[in-house]
């Protein structure tokens, strides 16, 4: 009897868990879709409100290197970053598969540097950023389920996926400045000697692609293709001594087999990025850095003619 | 397979069935073989150890028992205490001590070539290591009878909710627990849930999101500043209590549902008066095992001033080492002994000083918390730095470069979210205004708390956060 009464007891306990996590979700999904635009995973909503015809898609060296701007100013075409910082190759997959079951934007950049197709459980994990997407992407629910076996059990409760983003929405509604069209320029004056020891110690080996990355990165580029958007490889300049032809091969390699237009910019080719004043730290162009970059970029698209080529 | 994971959760939750549903005389088989595996599981090869630890201080405290002579007695504890010892000191000190004759031998201008240390801190050595030389002290005291079944005495060593990082019980304490556990009531089921709860709520949501900025800012010390500096090392300080507490609970917790009662390692620690109550209601289990078996032998404060300054300063730089083998812990304990015999000298001085004031009890309760949670938190600085150049850089940099914070909007506002449930609840109960156990209150009222609980945890909680501070320990 006693032990019927305790099951009984059990039982009610996760229907009600069940019934509040369901209200929760209720209340929550629908003010997090509403309101938040910040990294915490509402920047989704930014970039597919923009509907840009030209999106940059990659890490912060993407959100902080290329001005939409210049890009929109040149091209003739509404622009936006969807970069977004500290993010690597398997988020942006997710990220690629959101924006292109929602919209085509007509030219897709891709910034990408031959370390992110390196394997880093660290960016598999971080794909819980698009955990309030789960439901809507096969792809960012298979991402998400790589992090661990216990994955799926954890999403059963649909408040989880909104873990860590209840202050995002009040954040939301305090400020509501964002930055424009997603490109943060960094203000900061890069000093080499501070960075001395970090740059001796680099490898100048090229970083070995892993397999599971290549096929997220070719994922992209198929899929982007399928639906009609034309995708381009870019790369922007570093200050590390080690980032050469040589090391951009892993890249240059994967561009030149899936047909893709690459542009990869360092100081070797583009003598102007060897003055330390276009940077704000060993990894990051400034303001200055980005303006000139952006330029570039935005020329070789219309000198290539890359737009709608679909290439 | 740590306490803040989904396969704990699922352990746990099979161990628990599987233990209620067995006759009660496969009972301590079944928990022994589970804290076995709970063990291994991190690595299969420490397993040796831990059977072997147990295996050397189950017979020798035998040994101690049957010999009438006292020598003989007194050479089977130093040999017991020695043989469990050594391995403690060849995992935890080998490095630190090799690095010390290192550097003598560097500035003794001799040709030393320093042996390659790979080795892995065993999780929990620490711990079990000074259970069992309490126990083998109690048999020599003959305050306890050596325990004639191995499966419980296995059981003592080894119970899997406080086998990694405590509480460090004692033999008279746990083992008749082990032989006859508590039966399974309503009341214990929601003590245990309660304190499982807590315990991760402390953890993901306080410990773990503070951690964050305290990494970021610690680990980076040449890019911070003062007003940095002075949130990290408060963060820490709440960091590190809801860590190791929020532990300590869940052990707990685990623990009551299996019918064992494992003691309270935190008293409100941070509403502590004075340092000297601060380490009576911080990590208990560990500073009473220093008292009753280091601090007390040496003579306590029974031998005059100096001789109980002396001992202070001596248990409290051992409790520093205990906590790692690093110069950072060992000048954090002394300091904490400097500060306790500091207390105890200015004791009357304090005392006539503060007389003419005649300060409201209420206001001089409130100094003195803050006084003692100051001094605290400071001397925190030391046990988080990652040397001691980082700490004395720290220290000395506290007031510069301000009012320029580093600010991380969500860990900052999360955390002190988090803060202000810990000190509304901290404060409900050093009021006496929270019941004493939880079943006191109506079934209502008890669902309503687990559930608020569990949703800020699923809510607010770091989904994978860092290991517990203390299984470095």
């Amino acid at each position: 009897m006693i032990l019927i009464k305790r099951t009984a007891l059990v039982m009610v306990f996760l229907v009600l868990f069940a019934a509040i996590d369901l209200i929760l979700y209720e209340i929550i999904a629908p003010a997090f879709a509403k309101y938040a635009r910040d990294e915490m995973g509402g920047g989704v909503y930014r970039i597919l409100e923009s509907k840009a015809e030209v999106l940059v898609l990659g890490t912060s060296r993407a959100k902080h290197h290329i001005d939409p701007l210049i890009l929109e100013k040149g091209l003739g075409l509404s622009a936006f970053n969807g970069g977004w910082n500290g993010m690597g190759l398997p988020f942006v997959r997710g990220l690629a598969d959101l924006i292109l079951s929602s919209y085509v934007p007509k030219i897709i950049i891709l910034h990408i540097d031959p370390e992110e197709l390196v394997y880093n459980k660290t960016q598999i994990d971080k794909t819980a950023y698009l955990a309030p997407f789960i439901d809507q992407s096969d792809v960012v629910k298979s991402l998400i389920y790589q992090r661990s076996f216990f994955e799926p059990l954890k999403y059963e409760s649909r408040t989880f996926r909104y873990n860590t983003r209840a202050l995002t929405i009040l954040k939301a509604l305090l400020i509501k400045d964002f930055d424009g069209k997603g490109f943060i320029p960094l203000e900061k004056t890069f000093h080499p000697e501070q960075y001395k020891d970090y740059l001796n110690a680099l490898s100048k080996e090229p970083p070995m692609p892993d397999e599971r990355f290549l096929q997220m990165l070719k994922a992209i580029i198929s899929q982007a293709r399928l639906s009609g958007s034309t995708i381009v490889i870019v790369t922007s300049p570093t200050w590390r001594p080690n980032v050469s032809e040589e090391y951009l091969m892993p890249l240059k390699d994967v561009a030149s087999e899936a047909h893709v237009a690459f542009l990869a910019v360092h100081s070797g080719n583009t003598p102007a990025f060897r003055d330390p004043s276009y940077y704000a730290d060993a990894n990051h162009l400034n303001r200055k850095g980005a303006a000139l970059f952006s330029e570039i970029l935005m020329k070789w698209i219309k000198n290539h003619s890359l737009v709608n080529k679909n290439v | 397979m740590a306490f803040n994971s989904i396969p704990y959760l699922l352990f746990f939750l099979s161990v628990f069935v599987f233990y209620h549903v067995l006759p009660r005389h496969f009972r301590p088989i079944l928990i022994l073989c589970a804290s076995y595996f709970f063990y291994a599981e991190r690595n299969l090869a420490y397993l040796f150890l831990i059977v072997s630890t147990t295996l050397i201080t189950f017979c020798i405290a035998f040994g101690i028992e049957q010999t009438g002579r006292v020598s003989t007695k007194k050479a089977g504890l130093a040999t017991g205490i020695t043989l469990i010892l050594l391995p403690l000191l060849y995992f935890k000190y080998s490095r630190f001590f090799c690095d010390i004759l290192n550097h003598l031998m560097r500035i003794s201008h001799i040709n030393y070539h320093e042996p390659d240390f790979g080795i892995l801190l065993p999780v929990g050595i620490s711990f079990f290591t000074f259970q069992c030389i309490s126990y083998l002290i109690d048999v020599y005291r003959g305050r306890i009878v050596p325990e004639r079944n191995i499966l419980y005495f296995s059981l003592y060593v080894s119970f899997f909710p406080q086998v990694l990082a405590g509480p460090i019980a004692r033999a008279p304490d746990l083992i008749p627990q082990m032989k006859n556990p508590q039966a399974l009531t309503p009341e214990r089921i929601s003590m245990g849930m309660v304190l499982i709860l807590w315990g991760l709520f402390k953890k993901t949501v306080i410990a773990d999101r503070l951690g964050l900025y305290v990494d970021s800012v610690f680990n980076n010390i040449p890019f911070h500043n003062g007003p940095s500096f002075l949130m990290a090392t408060y963060f820490y300080s709440i960091q590190i209590y809801c860590d190791f507490s929020g532990y300590t609970d869940i052990a707990r917790g685990c623990a009551c549902l299996l019918g064992v009662d494992l003691m309270r390692n935190f008293n409100l620690p941070y509403f502590s008066l004075s340092i000297r109550e601060f380490w009576r209601r911080w990590h208990i289990s560990l500073s009473s095992w220093f008292r009753d078996y280091v601090y007390i032998p040496l003579g306590g404060n029974r031998l005059g001033a100096k001789r109980m300054y002396l001992n202070l300063l001596f248990v409290m730089t051992l409790c520093g080492l205990w906590h790692g083998a690093a110069w950072t812990f060992v000048v954090w304990g002394t300091l904490h002994g400097l500060c306790l015999c500091l207390f105890q000298a200015t004791q009357p001085l304090r005392a006539r000083c503060l007389l003419p004031w005649a300060l409201p009890r209420s206001v001089m309760t409130g100094v003195q918390i803050l006084f003692t949670f100051h001094l605290v938190t400071f001397l925190w600085i030391f046990f988080r730095a990652r040397n001691i150049q980082d700490a004395l850089y720290v220290i000395t940099h506290l007031f510069s470069g301000w009012p320029h914070l580093y600010i991380q909007f969500g860990v900052m506002s999360l955390g002190f979210f988090g803060i202000a449930i810990l000190a509304l609840v901290e404060w409900l109960q050093s009021l006496g205004l929270l019941k004493k156990s939880i079943q006191d209150y109506a079934l209502i009222s008890r669902w309503a708390v687990y559930y608020a609980i569990i949703f800020l945890i699923i809510l607010l909680g770091v989904d994978g956060g860092a290991q517990f501070i203390y299984f470095q320990f």
